[in-house]
């Protein structure tokens, strides 16, 4: 398990940064809470008034804005983008670390297998995700809880649909490193990425496109919808699909590829 | 024994070759040279004997053991400097070092302090702020720190001062002589004659030839100069059996190929004032195989 100690040195300084950066935007808009509930009919008044298109994009649901979960699934339409981002950006870093660094003659003359490795580096990313998500869920239960609100199911749901959504990003981020053949960076990738797909989610909320919702990866799991309705069997299907997938097209090319100097 | 066995090796990467079909064998205990030009196919050969990249055709056993198979029971054993060194940045050496022995087991400090200190290598530096040279000593004790069986070097001495490589032949001799087999890669022919016994050519992707260092500059053609009359020189020029390099007035200096027996007769002929016959010193031998095409080569 050396790599998977390794690794974790270098993905705790990774995530330390976004981990303080979505801690805080998610403990400072939902402190505010009560002080919107409050207001809260006033500016759905407003909000009403806004075409209809507009409030589509950004994925505003008047009827549950006003609610805990409706405004967390508000804000986490934002957050899930950081998260997506940051999904990309581990996937690629970690299976790519050594074509990044050049490393691989290292690593691979080492005694242990490329499973081993491809294992210990994917286990590395998914227990990352699990402290991100597992912090991220506790400021919401400690924050529903400080305004008397109950940890319900739709907060459950934001928060469960956006680790899925986490996941299949991050096996995608692996799959690309996988099959590049050098890697000079990976920030921008990983970002043009992340906004990529947010940005067909955005077209796909406008457009009311199923298919495009589903090909974002977001729009499988989008918080203003999850909030208000149960997890869709068919996109979980296929959120495991997608995972599977990518984990296995990244594993078999990641135990086959000849490395370069 | 052969601790290597590598059969009929061939490598493509896409259309491009890597090697054409290398065929080589190292014994136990040897020390073997492995020359080429650059792009002769010597660093392929060797990935594909660390699994880094995987054969297009043939096989390697390494221990007896399959390299691609046993690649993990094989590398337990096997201590590699690649020759471009590169290790992560932000490390100390002292925490690479602890990294890469912890793939083999527990760190020996003694033998960790002595490589260091003889190759004079700071290990509380980061990698980041190491020179090349500094980086290459960091890949010497990396791969010399478990007490490996086979001792892999590609190009090891690029970017090492004179003392430095001094210190390091001297290093891979005492290793040897513990009983390590030793791959030593280098198109720098005075380190592969200072410690090889046996070596291979490889040129296009092929071994060109392969012997101890002294039966291949032995079994080659001579160097010979001749001192006589020019008239006597004249007429010997003509003679087909010789390849002339330079002539003065007095003087021809030639090669010759074929037996000795017979040049002798032929010179018998003439009044010579003084003859002198020297084996191809190994540059000699490098150039010969690698800038002549291969069909017009002596031994083909």
């Amino acid at each position: 398990m050396n790599i998977l100690r390794h690794e974790s040195r270098w993905h705790i300084r990774l995530l330390r940064g976004w981990i303080l950066a979505v801690f805080l935007t998610l403990a400072l808009f939902l402190s505010f809470y009560t002080s919107f509930e409050a207001e809260a009919e006033n500016l759905i008044d407003m909000l009403e008034g806004f075409p209809r298109e507009v409030m589509q994009g950004f994925g505003l649901d008047v009827t549950s804005f006003g609610t805990f979960s409706g405004y967390l699934a508000y804000i986490y339409t934002f957050i899930q983008l950081l998260l997506g981002i940051l999904a990309v950006l581990c996937g690629m870093q970690l299976i790519g670390r050594e074509k990044l660094n050049k490393t691989s003659d290292f690593l691979f003359s080492k005694p242990i297998s490329r499973s081993s490795m491809w294992a210990q580096k994917i286990l590395v990313g998914i227990l990352g995700m699990v402290l991100v998500n597992g912090l991220i869920a506790l400021t919401v239960y400690v924050l529903a809880r400080l305004q008397d609100h109950p940890f319900d199911a739709p907060l459950k749901r934001v928060l469960i649909g956006s680790l899925l959504v986490q996941l299949i990003l991050f096996f995608l981020g692996a799959l690309l490193s996988s099959m590049k053949k050098r890697i000079k960076t990976v920030t921008g990738p990983a970002a043009s990425i992340g906004m990529g797909f947010y940005f067909l989610l955005i077209i796909g909320r406008l457009l009311e496109e199923e298919k495009l919702l589903k090909l974002s990866i977001y729009g499988l799991f989008d918080a203003s919808v999850v909030e208000r309705h149960p997890l869709e069997t068919t996109n979980i299907v296929i959120a495991f699909v997608l995972i599977l997938v990518f984990a296995g097209v990244g594993y078999w090319r990641y135990t086959q590829e000849d490395l370069e100097v | 024994m052969n601790i290597v066995e590598v059969h009929h090796l061939k490598k493509y990467y896409g259309k491009h070759r890597g090697v054409e079909d290398v065929d080589f064998h190292i014994k136990e205990g040897e020390i073997f040279g492995f020359i080429g030009p650059n792009g002769a196919g010597k660093s392929t050969t060797i990935r594909c004997a660390l699994s880094l990249i995987f054969p297009t055709e043939g096989s390697i056993s390494i221990f007896g053991l399959d390299s691609i198979k046993d690649k993990v029971e094989i590398a337990r054993h096997v201590g590699y400097l690649p020759s471009e060194v590169a290790y992560y940045e932000n490390m100390k050496v002292k925490d690479l070092l602890a990294y890469s022995m912890s793939f083999y087991g527990s760190t020996d400090p003694k033998r960790l302090k002595n490589l260091t200190e003889r190759m004079d290598l700071d290990i509380n530096r980061k990698i980041d702020d190491l020179s090349l040279g500094n980086k290459k000593k960091v890949g010497i004790v990396q791969g010399l720190l478990q007490r490996p069986k086979l001792i892999i070097l590609d190009e090891p001495t690029s970017g090492l001062d004179p003392l430095m490589q001094q210190r390091f032949f001297d290093l891979i001799e005492e290793e040897n002589a513990q009983g390590a087999t030793v791959l030593f890669s280098s198109h720098i022919l005075s380190e592969v004659k200072r410690l090889s016994s046996r070596i291979a050519l490889i040129k296009d992707g092929r071994i060109e030839d392969m012997n101890q260092i002294a039966n291949l500059q032995k079994n080659h053609y001579k160097n010979v100069r001749l001192t006589a009359d020019p008239a006597a020189l004249d007429q010997f020029e003509q003679s087909s059996m010789i390849d002339v390099k330079d002539r003065f007035t007095n003087e021809l200096h030639f090669q010759y190929r074929g037996e000795i027996n017979l040049l002798l007769r032929e010179l018998a002929q003439f009044d010579v004032h003084n003859l002198s016959m020297e084996d191809p010193t190994l540059e000699e031998l490098f150039m010969e195989y690698y800038v002549r095409p291969s069909d017009e080569h002596p031994s083909s």
